[in-house]
């Protein structure tokens, strides 16, 4: 079992839960998170990455009071849903502001908005929730902590502050995450791939050995940099029902980047609760960890890691990762 | 990973592969056209299980007929069970075979094609062994617990040929190599027709039916509790990989056997058993834990990966082959993780005592 060499590697969520029952000012927002946590990079060994895991359940404007800010740092905002059984179902109408001209953007699907650094955006607003869940949302920013400058009515005068009507000025930066679907219902999407790429993966499993293990997920998509308007950035979203190995055919591996990779449950009303208990090696010497908390494994460039075993499931559980760079090198370690 | 500390512990079933035959000539060629194996391992304490006073065979059976032709009845220096099991992960009463089975000195002939343990004490004479029909298209598994390190039978048949005591008296393959069974013969033999055979039921407690019975197929009575100990205690209770159709035989329902036996088709990845803390245990008695492959036209293949930890220090080894492992008393072992599973498995579970004492370290 593990001698704790990489210990500090694996957090707790709960570390960076944020009580935020009154809101900011002292304001309950009505369309905030009842839920959220927010790890810094003083809680990710030092990356130069925050990230949040938000889980909402109630329409209106998420930050009453502060509508539009900027951040001096790109950041994307991922809005999931927590129905398991299907990646691609929402459950609510969002709407949000980007640019100084506040263009608003609805969607009512799993999407993805990215800002770009000094992008002027907000506000967020859940106009309806369907989902008797609610919906999941994570900030990923590229930055160790949060830096918000306020724009707008208390700022920038040039800012507006009455939202109007999208041009499609900004359009390229919402992408519905169904752009990345890589496996729905446990099988590949073959039609994201054209049939060389399909050729390649076909012979590289051939050689490697590797192959998909029942552990892995049953819904999953992956963004990379391109589709995120050139972000050095890709990130992952999947929910996972069953027991077992992630992939079979291969040990650890690297990436020249750092990453992390984030387990969450799917209950709505606990944030704290995973459902599932998952084991993880880190290092050279396959240290192994195991967790059935939410909890986050941080990866700096060139630590090996896995293989993931999941060792029982309660109930699906949710997976993200953040892997700070536009393209995923991975180079087996063993 | 492993650092090798508890290497020696986990067993290879084809370590015990039989001595190979001259060329041209098939090995196990004693038994060809018999009920008999098609594929056997036979592992024991002397050459292969650390000392253990232990061995245990394991193989697939298709073949029709006696299974040592004029050789039995036969007896051992120690007790054993003889067990028949079948093949289907989805019916796990199903045998997939008629057996005929004679017993005692009486040659009391018993019939069963269900799955079934077969208790012969030391010194009970026991066999012909006898298929009479096979129904599972792909066969039967067929596997012996005996309470001894070094197989010795005593042949006592009337129709041993010169040429068969020659042929099992050099069954070690020369090059010094032991011979799997020690084989010695009655000075008295006996005579097994329809005349000397006899019908009745002083030994119908000798055969049992194995029922799927463990806390994965029902809750557990008080005393069934009792019987597993620290196992069903503290939260701890069947993970993913558990299977439910296993069948846990003590000591009490093996004629007071110093044995215990678990057995079972497993077909899910996942923790096999869930609970608090890092779920190493010890037993007071030796144990040996066997992953077996259910695939009959090879005997050598598994259809899953498997890790196991060893020790304190939960040393982690991966089986993927069919395997043996030993925990010898007191040695921590487990959590048993399945990774993944492409065919049903068999798992065998063989504990040298009457009851199975668990106590957890971690």
């Amino acid at each position: 079992m593990a001698t704790n060499k990489y210990e500090h590697f694996i957090k707790s969520l709960s570390i960076g839960r944020i009580k935020n029952k009154q809101g900011r000012r002292g304001v309950k927002s009505p369309g905030d998170a009842d839920q959220k946590m927010l790890l810094k990079g003083q809680n990710l060994e030092g990356m130069n990455l925050h990230f949040t895991w938000e889980l909402h359940n109630k329409p209106g404007d998420w930050a009453t009071g502060r509508n539009v800010h900027i951040h001096p740092y790109p950041e994307c905002h991922v809005f999931a849903g927590l129905d398991t059984a299907n990646i691609n179902y929402l459950g609510a109408d969002i709407e949000c502001c980007l640019g100084e001209e506040q263009e608003i953007y609805a969607f009512n699907e799993p999407t993805v908005v990215i800002i770009p650094a000094g992008l002027p955006h907000g506000p967020t607003v859940t106009k309806r929730i369907y989902s008797p869940k609610g919906f999941g949302f994570y900030v990923a920013a590229m930055s160790a902590s949060p830096e918000t400058s306020c724009t707008g009515a208390a700022g920038d005068k040039n800012i507006k502050t009455k939202p109007i009507k999208s041009t499609g000025k900004y359009a390229h930066l919402v992408k519905p995450l169904r752009a990345g679907l890589l496996t729905e219902r446990g099988k590949l999407n073959t039609a994201r791939f054209t049939p060389e790429q399909l050729a390649q993966r076909e012979e590289m499993s051939k050689k490697s050995g590797e192959k998909l293990g029942p552990g892995n997920a049953d819904h999953l998509t992956w963004l990379y940099g391109k589709d995120l308007n050139g972000l050095d950035l890709n990130l992952i979203w999947g929910f996972f029902s069953k027991p077992g190995i992630w992939h079979r055919g291969i040990g650890a591996h690297v990436h020249p980047t750092d990453e992390v990779l984030v387990f969450v449950g799917t209950d709505p009303n606990h944030i704290n609760y995973l459902g599932a208990e998952i084991e993880i090696d880190l290092g050279k010497e396959h240290e192994r960890y195991v967790f059935d908390k939410p909890s986050v494994v941080i990866c700096p460039a060139g630590l090996p890691h896995n293989p993931i075993v999941v060792r029982w499931v309660d109930r699906p559980y949710a997976f993200f990762s953040i892997g700070l760079s536009g393209e995923r090198e991975t180079t087996s370690f063993d | 990973m492993a650092t090798g500390k508890y290497q020696h512990l986990l067993k290879a079933l084809n370590i015990a592969a039989m001595p190979r035959a001259p060329q041209g000539q098939a090995s196990m060629n004693m038994f060809r056209n018999t009920g008999n194996a098609d594929s056997i391992y036979w592992l024991n304490g002397r050459d292969h299980l650390e000392g253990l006073a232990l061995n245990f065979s394991w193989g697939f059976y298709t073949g029709l007929g006696d299974w040592h032709p004029g050789m039995d009845p036969h007896v051992h220096p120690y007790p054993e069970c003889l067990v028949f099991v079948g093949l289907d992960p989805d019916k796990p009463e199903y045998l997939g075979a008629k057996m005929q089975y004679y017993l005692g000195k009486e040659l009391e002939i018993h019939k069963f094609d269900k799955p079934s343990v077969i208790v012969a004490p030391a010194g009970f004479l026991h066999c012909p062994s006898v298929t009479l029909d096979v129904t599972n298209p792909i066969g039967y598994s067929f596997f012996i617990i005996s309470l001894g390190a070094d197989p010795t039978s005593r042949w006592l048949g009337d129709g041993i040929s010169g040429e068969q005591v020659q042929m099992m008296q050099g069954a070690g393959g020369g090059g010094g190599r032991k011979a799997p069974m020690n084989s010695s013969f009655g000075t008295k033999r006996v005579h097994v027709s329809e005349e000397t055979a006899t019908h009745g039921h002083l030994y119908d407690h000798h055969i049992k039916p194995l029922k799927p019975n463990t806390m994965t197929s029902h809750r557990l009575t008080a005393e069934e509790k009792a019987q597993y100990g620290e196992m069903v205690k503290g939260g701890r209770k069947p993970g993913p990989a558990m299977t439910d159709q296993a069948v846990w035989m003590f000591g009490k329902d093996l004629e007071g056997m110093d044995v215990n036996f678990c057995w079972g088709i497993h077909r899910q990845p996942g923790v096999w058993l869930r609970g608090p803390g890092s779920g190493a245990h010890v037993h007071p008695v030796d144990e040996v834990l066997i992953f077996a492959g259910t695939e009959p036209s090879n005997i050598d293949y598994l259809g899953a990966e498997i890790q196991i930890d060893m020790g304190l220090e939960h040393e982690r080894y991966i089986i993927e082959k069919p395997t043996a492992v030993i925990c010898p008393a007191g040695l921590p072992h487990s959590p048993i993780v399945t990774r993944w599973v492409d065919k049903p498995y068999a798992f065998l579970l063989i504990s040298l005592g009457a009851t199975h004492e668990t106590n957890y370290v971690d």
